[in-house]
């Protein structure tokens, strides 16, 4: 018998149909497009999600020193209009869905309903519970954003907890959605922490939650949105 | 038609032009997620949140260049995102998956293919995880080198030197050995655990 090498042909083809094996076939696209063009049909009901439809609606020259037009003033009073509407829309429209997956519903939140700004971001944290299965907060954020661009998109950091005591805990898990809404990049954040061990079972529970956004390297920059509140400590009861 | 102008026509907000680039690069986008990400679920996600972001994207996207690099960053940024909020599982390799086509009447030379990928099976799942990843991104999502490093973030030297080194990895691990008399090809070759 001679001893030799597979040769390198070979290895690719055998590599191949062992991913082909191990992942399989892309699903079909069909319910993929089905899925986007449902989504798109949602976005076009805002009207203003694409800057082709802004410029279209005013047709402003770009560089004109013209005033608007009648028409054009009355369109662009309409717009503002709903932007401003829109802007009092709280990004919280984003967040109750997501407190009613099966992990984080039943459960009788209680409102912490403190706002920081992080540079043009704002963040509230909306809603917060503690029970023997988890510690759940609710967070909105939002970010003036009059046409839809990458610079208006953000992040935040995985967050960590600090209880009274000095115990840091991280997130188990964030449940997370974001949308273009006119005027504003909207995200809605849910984060899951186990509950702290605490010597004896303390009534209410003091936490520090420090939220930073995301730089393009995934990691935490800049300085952090500060909350400190207390929420009823409900051990024993859990979903 | 060509794409610049299938792009084009999507920048203007054509849902149909749109449609046409997602059936088009479909198998590009969730194969490439699903090489980083090890997860069929999470692909699934990833390639929906990607096409989403594209479509917001397309009206800054300059129609010249070229779209196929475009896309596979918002894949990969779109991954990494992911990443960074779950905690992906890879699948676990299911050996009982490889054993394809053989049959108790195919003769030796089958049962010598199937022990040759159970013992590939084996060495892959003993590689580094950045390894297996570069690796899928290249035999199953078909990317070339500098692709893999745009997606990964790694530089391409690095990638270049994963790809050796984890090729290298398979081939002493698999050690093959071959009859002299047997035909050419993968189905005459057995692991040394044969002998």
């Amino acid at each position: 018998m001679i001893q030799t090498d597979l040769q390198d042909s070979e290895l690719e083809q055998a590599l191949r149909q062992q991913f082909h094996k191990r992942y399989g076939d892309p699903p079909p696209v069909a319910p993929l497009w089905s899925q986007l063009s449902a989504h798109l049909a949602s976005q076009e009901s805002h009207s203003a999600q694409r800057p082709g439809v802004l410029a279209r609606a005013f047709r402003v020259p770009a560089r004109s020193g013209r005033r608007l037009s009648l028409r054009q003033s009355i369109a662009l009073g309409l717009f503002l209009a709903v932007a401003i509407g829109a802007a009092s829309y709280s990004a919280s429209i984003l967040l109750h869905p997501l407190l009613q997956v099966p992990a984080a519903e039943g459960r009788v939140y209680a409102h912490v309903d403190q706002t920081r700004t992080l540079g043009d971001v704002t963040i509230t944290v909306e809603q917060a519970v503690a029970d023997s299965d988890w510690v759940i907060i609710g967070v909105s954020a939002e970010r003036p954003c009059l046409i839809p661009s990458d610079a208006c998109q953000f992040d935040l950091a995985a967050p960590f907890l600090t209880t009274q005591d000095g115990q840091e805990i991280k997130a188990k898990a964030i449940l997370s959605d974001s949308a273009y809404r006119p005027g504003k990049q909207e995200a809605a954040y849910v984060f899951f922490f186990k509950p702290p061990q605490l010597s004896g079972q303390p009534a209410n529970l003091n936490l520090h939650l420090e939220l930073h956004l995301v730089g393009d390297g995934g990691e935490p920059v800049g300085d952090a949105a500060a909350f400190d509140f207390t929420l009823p400590n409900h051990v024993g009861a859990s979903s | 038609m060509e794409e610049s102008s299938v792009i084009r026509r999507a920048q203007t907000g054509d849902q149909r032009a749109f449609q046409q680039l997602v059936e088009t690069y479909h198998a590009l986008v969730w194969r490439t997620a699903r090489a980083l990400l090890g997860d069929a679920a999470a692909a699934e996600e990833v390639e929906q949140e990607a096409w989403l972001d594209v479509w917001r994207g397309l009206p800054t996207f300059q129609a010249d260049r070229s779209f196929r690099p475009w896309l596979l960053t918002v894949v990969a940024n779109r991954s990494r995102k992911y990443a960074r909020r779950h905690v992906v599982v890879a699948e676990p390799l299911d050996e009982s998956a490889l054993e394809i086509d053989v049959g108790a009447s195919d003769g030796i030379a089958h049962v010598l293919k199937r022990e040759q990928r159970r013992e590939l099976a084996r060495a892959l799942a003993s590689l580094p995880a950045e390894q297996t990843r570069v690796l899928a991104l290249r035999y199953f999502a078909d990317l070339d080198l500098a692709e893999i490093a745009a997606v990964t973030g790694a530089p391409l030297g690095t990638v270049k030197s994963r790809v050796h080194r984890a090729l290298g990895a398979l081939r002493e691990r698999l050690s093959l050995e071959r009859e002299p008399d047997a035909p050419d090809g993968a189905a005459s070759l057995k692991t040394r655990a044969d002998y």
